[in-house]
């Protein structure tokens, strides 16, 4: 077993990094970017994420695309498109989020490793540019809300229907919440309902205290990256 | 005193009794039941006063008993004006009177009653606003005896949040006609939801007190039947306890239940609220023990609580015979039925009543209530025959009683349908309001669409929800037909007010006002509908005209001779009910932005501020000295090296090849010439050419700007560009990066060789020149770096991805602690740039700066056939009227210091303002910016500004215009105007 | 609260939106005074069928809606780029704008 690490020992870091370590998080290093992998509790995590948790998954990689050919450019370097509002998962695993015509956010999934976004950065040059990256690691922080009480705990703080049989697996919403632009991605983990919200990095700690509030009445609780991977089996 | 008057079982639906709950009203201790509201559980315990009025200080009961008029309001701790008639009694809930002086059973304002008759309509407006300054000394006295309730300012603030609902049909009113209406939704398919939104604490509506048959028995079997039909459909969801406050547009509706607002969002409404009983008018018709039938009986049918011993029943319509069947099987004695209606009615209620050997007196009406001596309760009842409209025989009979039950028509509950913009005429032949017009997608079923037979209300409701769920997209067989008859004939009696010459003849209950009342306020002038209301108050009470408005409108129509249609109604707005403050204010969600350095700040003692969203630190370590504190942090900064936080400044990426093109038609100065590798000043006008936002523009591409925008003015830039540019179809992307980066700015002499121990670029003066920006690693992470300045020295800003701002932060600190690094804050560098000269955008401009009269003509592209507000420019510049100029105050630090938005003083006119003001310590002066007329701008003049008594230390100074002090236009900028510092 | 057809994001609460003005053609740089202030200043107020400008705030998304303003009703909403097709330039001083 690695040492045990502390977010300070790496240069990046979630703005909720101190709220984690409040909260008993012992951290994992996923590409040089401190992300919490438990609370100590493992049973007590698995079960939330199942009925109700929320994870930090800022750590995993992002990123963006824009541009008024956007579709041309990302599909000859082999991305897999949705709609716009709609994401399709590639076959690496990384999620591709049609945010508009002329918009992708690609998120990674649990396991950190993209090698289409890796792919994408390789190939991106200003030269003849019809789109241009987006800088989402840094723009965005990212939270994981799983279980199924998500839709009625959010029903407190946005105003989309967001439940499962009213909004369907990989769809996207990009709302309001909490007062707050956000983006809000239905990914499931196995059976498990899910919410990837992602948001203004600057904004988490405020995004997090007003989950944290609208979840306590059904026992919902902050998980670690582990627990969201379990639940994918 | 204390009573039983629990009547046995079946009466008493909703009360357990075998869980007794204690409580306390008016400090003595009272015992209900569980389910008892405050009313019932009083008046079992033989309490009918709950109150005092508004103007006269009556003692007043419940009348409706269902909340309909501001009788039953009373204090529960910190909360005031609670309905007593629907709160439900907690143990140890602990209940007191509103309004009331001294007790409830003697209150010392009761006097006030005596002087009604100097007392008349509109008395505060005609009585105390002479002399001048009258009202002053009237107000607050006039204030403590009017207040319903008391407000506890330190009551602690309670939970209150909101959730949003969404409902294919959304059913309001859980009666009869809403349940069936539910029913018939909900059976379409099983994937429509319907939302059933109930204010009592369980569903049934009237079959939980009406009495539809002789035998007393079809209110019970329908309501087994469909509360356990609407139970069982998986696909209703029930919301009891729960009031829909309005109705707005596309069927979004406040349903509150709770400390809990629901926001539901349905695609059709079934409107099933009911009705209002309306209150017969006749002297002292406000007693304790005047009822309204459907009181009478919800007391009885509800709550198991005996009305009273005996009764004399005012009547027009078959509700009255089925109240008072009700009350003889519950051992009231009906002393009489005063018909107001001349011929006997021809149904098997009245049949029924005839057999209990009732007298029933035809064409009669109930004239006056005789008192008890302090008016708490009833004697008598005098009973006269009608003569006319309004008008009674002078020979009458007494009946002693203790209740005066009255039944003589209903008011349509449709404020759902009005907010809904739905019409509603009154209709001669029924004097009822009829639905004529219904808003898309809403239905209305039961007696608030004027039908009151109960199978006519069933089948009303099955037809509204088959048609609501039509609405919704789900259509399921035909229509369920309606019977034709709604019953509605004689259900209400066109007059029921009977004026009395010696008044208290109540129309409205909470405002104390009489049928004189509304009559002078129409023979004074205020004629019109509206105008009555508001001179009167007619339904401007805490019951919203419920039990008032019907019997105003045909008053104020009679004494206008015209129709109650041609009278018209006063326009009905949201909320239905009364809502408290904290159920609108809910989460209360505030959004707040902090930087990936915030923390940083906090541990180094900075007073954060908040810009726009964001904290930022104001000053570090202020203690008791504030000022000091931000003059340290200035000084270290000329001499030394001051660090800040600038990760709150805004940033856009524009790219393409067109990018060139959108920065010249975007902002007022050249950029297509600028090299790649250096940063240019940005300032952005409005169409109007009033100056919006600015920054500096960095090139570190043919293709591609990275431009900076003001904390809070970014959002506004970025919507800007993207609407230009979806009409310009340009070449270029606009991407909103501010969120991505932190930043902070290094600046002072030492800035460079703290930065050089960080990254291998290379910093000199020749390799990275002043404007020059770079990218470059520095401590590690990648960053962009600008070497651009606000503050006046030299100075490196650099912007490293947010994720890593603290690690930044951290190693720029640690490089820089042997030189004397310090953070400096918000306040220091608004100083700083003071003494450069630089605007700060929307404090020294305002809603209406152009560019010329900012003096910043050199940033105004001459050439250009346009960029926004280049038009506009060019028209002002020949209206110049006023220009922004630097000036300095005599007497150094002990000069007296205009604030910002004090006013330039010019023969006694306003001729400017000031927008800056500091006391610089670099130059031992005060130095400020200032709006002045053109002939006060040349440098060596000088103006004067009036300042407040506040900033005149240990002397008290008159708000006159002789506070002047006088300052002299210096040229810009105060300090280093050779611009030598920051150069170098 | 009025639900606003957003054609990128479908039906929304119009508090997710921000108006943006009636759609209206940018004058010639060139125009005389009264056009260019009657353009920047006077709303055209019109008491029927207009075209304007709606962002809708999450995703900064300008798009074209016609309400009619006796009833509120909004009749369709569609891309800016149905309306606006072609590059706009602005050649030289004395050339009209290029749009329509």
């Amino acid at each position: 077993m690695p040492d045990a690490i502390s977010p300070t020992d790496l240069v990046r870091r979630s703005n909720l990094y101190r709220v984690s370590t409040g909260l008993g998080a012992s951290w994992a290093d996923v590409n040089g970017f401190a992300c919490p992998a438990d609370y100590g509790d493992a049973a007590g995590e698995a079960s939330a994420a199942a009925h109700l948790g929320i994870a930090d998954l800022t750590a995993l990689p992002r990123a963006g695309y824009k541009g008024w050919d956007m579709a041309g450019w990302t599909a000859s370097q082999g991305v897999d498109l949705p709609d716009p509002n709609q994401a399709r998962p590639q076959s690496d695993g990384t999620l591709a989020c049609r945010l508009s015509g002329g918009e992708l956010l690609l998120l990674s999934d649990d396991g950190a490793a993209s090698a289409t976004i890796d792919k994408l950065a390789d190939a991106w040059t200003m030269e003849d540019a019809v789109c241009y990256p987006v800088p989402r690691s840094d723009t965005n922080a990212r939270i994981a809300i799983t279980g199924a009480s998500v839709p009625h705990m959010m029903a407190k703080m946005c105003g989309i229907d967001l439940r499962a049989h009213r909004f369907d697996n990989h769809r996207i919403a990009q709302t309001s919440v909490a007062r707050m632009n956000a983006i809000l991605i239905r990914n499931d983990r196995g059976d498990t309902y899910a919410l990837d919200m992602v948001l203004d990095s600057a904004s988490i700690v405020y995004m997090w205290e007003c989950l944290t509030d609208a979840m306590a009445e059904f026992d919902g609780r902050a998980v670690g990256l582990d627990a969201v991977r379990a639940l994918a089996g | 005193m204390s009573a039983n008057n629990r009547l046995p079982s079946p009466r008493g639906l909703l009360v357990d009794r075998n869980e007794p709950v204690e409580f306390t009203f008016d400090g003595k201790k009272r015992v209900g039941l569980k389910g008892d509201t405050i009313t019932s559980a009083l008046w079992a315990d033989g309490v009918k006063t709950l109150s005092r009025s508004f103007k006269y200080h009556r003692p007043r009961a419940t009348l409706s008993a269902a909340g309909h008029d501001a009788n039953s309001l009373v204090q529960i701790g910190d909360e005031p004006s609670v309905v007593a008639d629907s709160r439900v009694i907690e143990p140890g809930m602990v209940v007191e009177a509103q309004n009331v002086v001294g007790s409830l059973d003697h209150d010392r304002a009761q006097m006030l009653d005596k002087f009604g008759k100097f007392m008349p309509v509109g008395f505060y407006y005609k009585t105390f606003f002479r002399p001048k300054g009258a009202w002053k000394y009237w107000e607050p006295i006039i204030r403590r005896m009017a207040g319903l309730g008391k407000i506890d300012l330190d009551a602690p603030h309670g939970y209150f949040d909101k959730q949003y609902l969404w409902a294919d049909v959304c059913v309001v009113g859980g009666g009869p006609a809403g349940m069936s209406a539910a029913l018939e939704a909900a059976e379409t398919t099983d994937d429509i939801e319907v939302i059933l939104v109930e204010e009592n604490p369980e569903i049934g509506g009237s079959l939980t007190y009406a009495r539809f048959d002789a035998e007393g028995k079809r209110a019970a079997a329908e309501r087994e039947n469909l509360i356990s039909a609407v139970r069982a459909k998986s696909n209703i969801r029930i919301l009891e306890g729960a009031y829909c406050n309005g109705w707005f547009t596309d069927h979004f509706l406040p349903v509150i239940q709770g400390n809990r607002m629901f926001k539901l969002r349905a695609k059709a409404v079934v409107v099933a609220t009911g009705s209002y009983e309306q209150p017969l008018v006749f002297r002292n018709n406000d007693l304790p023990g005047v009822l309204y039938g459907s009181a009478a009986q919800r007391l009885m049918n509800r709550y198991g609580a005996k009305p009273g011993e005996r009764a004399v029943v005012a009547t027009s319509n078959a509700d009255g015979y089925a109240t008072a069947l009700d009350l003889i099987e519950s051992g009231v004695e009906v002393a009489c039925i005063a018909d107001l209606n001349a011929e006997r009615p021809r149904h098997d209620l009245a049949d029924a009543v005839a057999d209990h050997g009732v007298p029933i007196s035809l064409g009669a009406t109930v004239y006056e209530a005789i008192g008890k001596p302090h008016l708490n309760g009833i004697e008598s009842a005098r009973v006269a025959k009608i003569v006319g409209e309004g008008r009674v025989a002078d020979r009458h009979d007494v009946f002693d009683c203790d209740t005066i039950i009255s039944s003589i028509g209903w008011q349509p509950t449709a404020n759902l349908i009005w907010h809904a913009g739905g019409k509603t005429p009154y209709n001669d032949a029924t004097s009822m309001f009829d639905i004529a017009e219904m808003p898309d997608g809403m239905h209305a079923a039961g007696s608030v669409a004027g039908c009151f037979l109960i199978d006519t209300v069933i089948e009303q409701g099955r037809a509204a929800g088959w048609s609501a769920a039509k609405d919704a997209g789900f259509s399921k067989g035909t229509m369920p037909s309606v019977r034709n008859d709604k019953g509605e004939m004689g259900q209400n009696h066109p007059w029921p007010m009977f004026e009395h010459a010696k008044g208290k003849d109540f129309i409205d209950f909470d405002e104390d006002l009489q049928i004189h009342d509304l009559n002078n306020a129409v023979a004074e002038g205020y004629a019109h509908i509206e105008l009555m209301k508001r001179f009167s108050t007619c339904g401007m009470g805490p019951s919203q005209g419920r039990h008032s408005w019907l019997n105003a409108i045909r008053l104020n129509a009679k004494a206008n001779g015209l129709s109650v249609n041609e009278a018209g109604m006063t326009t009905q707005r949201p909320p239905y009910t009364a809502e408290k403050i904290g159920v609108l204010a809910g989460r209360s969600f505030e959004p707040k932005r902090m930087t990936s350095m915030h923390h940083r700040h906090a541990e180094a003692g900075a007073a954060m501020m908040l810009a726009g969203l964001w904290y930022r630190p104001e000053v570090y370590g202020a203690g008791s000295d504030r000022v000091a504190a931000i003059h340290g942090e200035a000084r270290n900064v000329r001499e030394n090296v001051g660090l800040i936080d600038v990760s709150t400044l805004g940033g856009l990426e524009i790219r393409g090849p067109d990018a060139a093109e959108m920065m010249e038609r975007m902002y007022t100065w050249a950029y297509k010439k600028q090299q790649v590798g250096r940063a240019r000043y940005t300032l952005m006008t409005d169409m109007t050419g009033v100056i919006t936002d600015d920054g500096v523009a960095c090139r570190f591409d043919d293709n591609h700007f990275y431009v900076t925008a003001t904390t809070s003015g970014v959002d506004g830039v970025y919507k800007e560009m993207l609407f230009w540019n979806a009409q310009w179809r340009l070449k270029v992307d606009v991407t909103n990066v501010t969120g991505a980066y932190s930043g902070v700015n290094i600046a002072g002499p030492k800035s460079r060789e703290v930065l050089a121990k960080l990254t291998d670029e290379d910093v000199s003066a020749e390799g990275f020149p002043y404007m020059g920006v770079r990218m470059a690693t520095v401590a590690g992470i990648p960053c962009r770096m600008l070497r651009v300045g606000f503050v006046g020295e030299l100075g490196f800003e650099i912007h490293c991805p947010a994720h890593s701002g603290e690690a930044l932060w951290d190693a720029i600190m640690e490089a820089g602690a042997e030189h004397g690094i310090k953070p400096f804050g918000v306040e220091c560098q608004r100083l700083l740039r003071l003494e450069k000269g630089h605007i700060i955008v929307s404090q020294d401009t305002d809603g209406l700066t152009n560019p010329l009269e900012a003096d910043m003509d050199w940033a105004l592209a001459k050439k250009r056939p346009f960029y926004i507000g280049k038009r506009s420019i060019d028209i002002r510049r020949e209206h110049l009227d006023r220009k922004l100029v630097g000036f300095e105050l005599e007497g150094g630090e002990a000069a007296t210091l205009p604030k910002e938005c004090h006013l330039v003083i010019k023969d006694g006119d306003i001729a400017g303002r000031v927008t800056s003001c500091s006391f610089s310590p670099t130059l031992g002066k005060a130095i400020g910016l200032a709006y002045v007329e053109l002939d006060q701008a040349e440098p060596g003049s000088s103006f004067q500004v009036r300042i407040d008594s506040g900033h005149v230390s240990g002397r008290k100074v008159k708000m006159d215009l002789d506070n002047l002090v006088t300052c002299k236009v210096v040229p810009l900028p105060f300090y280093d105007p050779e611009n030598a510092r920051q150069e170098m | 609260m009025k639900i606003m057809p957003c054609p990128l994001n479908g039906e929304r609460n119009i508090s997710e939106f921000a108006y943006g003005g009636e759609v209206l053609d940018l004058p010639a740089p060139d125009c005389d005074d009264e056009t260019w202030i009657d353009f920047v200043y006077l709303e055209n107020n019109t008491a029927g069928v207009v075209r304007e400008w709606w962002y809708h705030t999450p995703t900064a998304y300008w798009f074209i809606a016609e309400r009619d303003t006796r009833t509120d009703e909004i009749l369709k909403t569609y891309p800016a780029n149905e309306v606006f097709k072609d590059r706009v330039d602005f050649a030289a001083p004395e050339a009209p704008a290029a749009k329509e």
